[in-house]
């Protein structure tokens, strides 16, 4: 055949500098506008949203997963291809809560964080890679499923690694079937 | 053509992408002198034969041209209506042209959202948990292959019944879907795609629509080639190195596109 029936999507790579510094003038730029760290760190995660709601459709065209059965599934999931296939990166998991509702992904190397040095002074509570949590609760959203993503320890405050829990929430689905009397 | 057309549904049932392929439907165009033998009725602003089927025009037909010029509904394209045109003597001999009528695009937004609920009811029917819901949908003149993504929106190609390789069609779109709609930052989710995206671009050098419409006959089997050799047609075997739609007639040598 002239033409593969099927061909993999290729795969503009860009400089990966670029992109880092890119997110990292992005944080710059929300430090200056606004300055509590909760603003920062809302904003992060509000943006990060937008992004994984649209992201959740690339990555399920490109790497045909099947249906979950399992929120461990799913987060073996998202460490394994997810975070391969965007940062190259494979965090490992852990499960929190015996209840395996509660999940964590601990991750040893963050190509974001790669240029900073440290946290400004007056803002110790600042998330850097919020971005992350919030494209995989908008990324979850999209499936259906309700998380609580956050950062439980971080590398940049002085901690020993790199953890986001995400927290499995029940469904809002059911309220809206719910027949109205 | 293979593909009749494409349909995105969103979540919620609404329509948020349509494209159809350009094949000419059944058309015949006659000319009449008064009194028309057919009778014509006024239906859903279209005007349809009711009785009289000849030479090609069959009752359901719409009046889809008068002397050349599309008409409009019920209106012809100088504003008069089209029942009171032809009942006037003085305008005949005239020369109407009949043919299928084509879906307008509130009929179209009407039969995905029933699709999607005929999909939900699909999957509830299903005896065991978690079906896949409405996969394909057969009929003698056409086949409805349906693909929902785990985020609910669904892709809907209606296709010859012998065309094969739908599925992957199916996850091609899909990853054209997240590619060039998703990814414009100005683009708000569920809501129509407008089509200047979509065939603006380009996937690994083919855009969407010739990729799906313009499939050379070649694709679907042995084809003949125009030329006669000894007043017999040859058959022409297609040159496997060559870009697609053209090829190498093995006869006449001469460079066909088909």
């Amino acid at each position: 055949m002239s033409r593969p029936a099927h061909r993999r999507p290729e795969y503009h790579k860009i400089n990966k500098d670029l992109f880092v510094l890119t997110y990292g003038a992005l944080v710059a730029q929300l430090c200056k506008d606004y300055e509590k760290d909760e603003d920062v760190n809302k904003y992060l995660d509000k943006m990060g949203h937008g992004i994984g709601t649209r992201l959740v459709e690339d990555f399920l065209a490109r790497s045909c997963v099947r249906r979950c059965h399992s929120y461990s599934e799913i987060i073996d999931i998202i460490a394994q291809v997810a975070f391969k296939m965007y940062l190259g990166i494979t965090p490992s998991v852990a499960c929190n809560n015996s209840s395996r509702n509660e999940f964590s992904l601990i991750l040893d190397k963050n190509p974001l964080v790669e240029f900073v040095e440290e946290l400004p002074a007056g803002r110790t509570s600042l998330c850097y890679c919020n971005l992350l949590c919030g494209i995989i609760r908008g990324a979850l959203e999209m499936v259906h499923l309700d998380a609580d993503v956050a950062f439980l320890q971080d590398r940049l405050k002085g901690d020993s690694v790199t953890e986001i829990g995400i927290t499995f929430l029940k469904k809002p689905d059911e309220k809206k079937y719910r027949r109205k009397k | 053509m293979a593909i009749f057309s494409v349909y995105v549904v969103n979540k919620a049932g609404g329509l948020i992408y349509q494209l159809d392929s350009y094949a000419p439907r059944a058309e015949a165009e006659k000319t009449f002198s008064y009194p028309l033998d057919l009778l014509l009725k006024l239906h859903d602003e279209r005007v349809l034969v009711a009785f009289g089927q000849r030479d090609g025009i069959r009752v359901g037909h719409a009046v889809l041209a008068i002397n050349g010029m599309d008409v409009n509904g019920k209106y012809t394209a100088d504003g008069k209506e089209v029942l009171e045109y032809l009942g006037n003597p003085a305008n005949y001999p005239v020369s109407i042209r009949f043919g299928r009528p084509r879906l307008t695009s509130n009929e179209k937004l009407m039969l995905a959202s029933m699709f999607h609920s005929l999909f939900a009811i699909g999957s509830q029917l299903s005896p065991e948990q978690g079906s896949s819901g409405i996969e394909v949908l057969e009929t003698d003149t056409f086949k409805l292959h349906c693909f929902q993504t785990l985020t609910g929106i669904k892709f809907v190609v209606l296709a010859d019944p012998r065309q094969a390789g739908i599925d992957s069609l199916l996850r091609k779109i899909y990853e054209i879907y997240s590619d060039f709609a998703l990814k414009n930052p100005f683009y708000s989710l569920e809501m129509p795609i407008s089509p200047m995206q979509v065939k603006g671009h380009q996937v690994g050098g083919d855009t969407l629509e010739p990729a799906l419409f313009i499939q050379p006959s070649w694709a679907l089997g042995p084809s003949w080639c125009r030329c006669f050799v000894g007043r017999r047609r040859q058959l022409c075997w297609l040159h496997r190195s060559l870009q697609p739609p053209r090829r190498l007639c093995s006869s006449c040598s001469a460079w066909q596109w088909s």
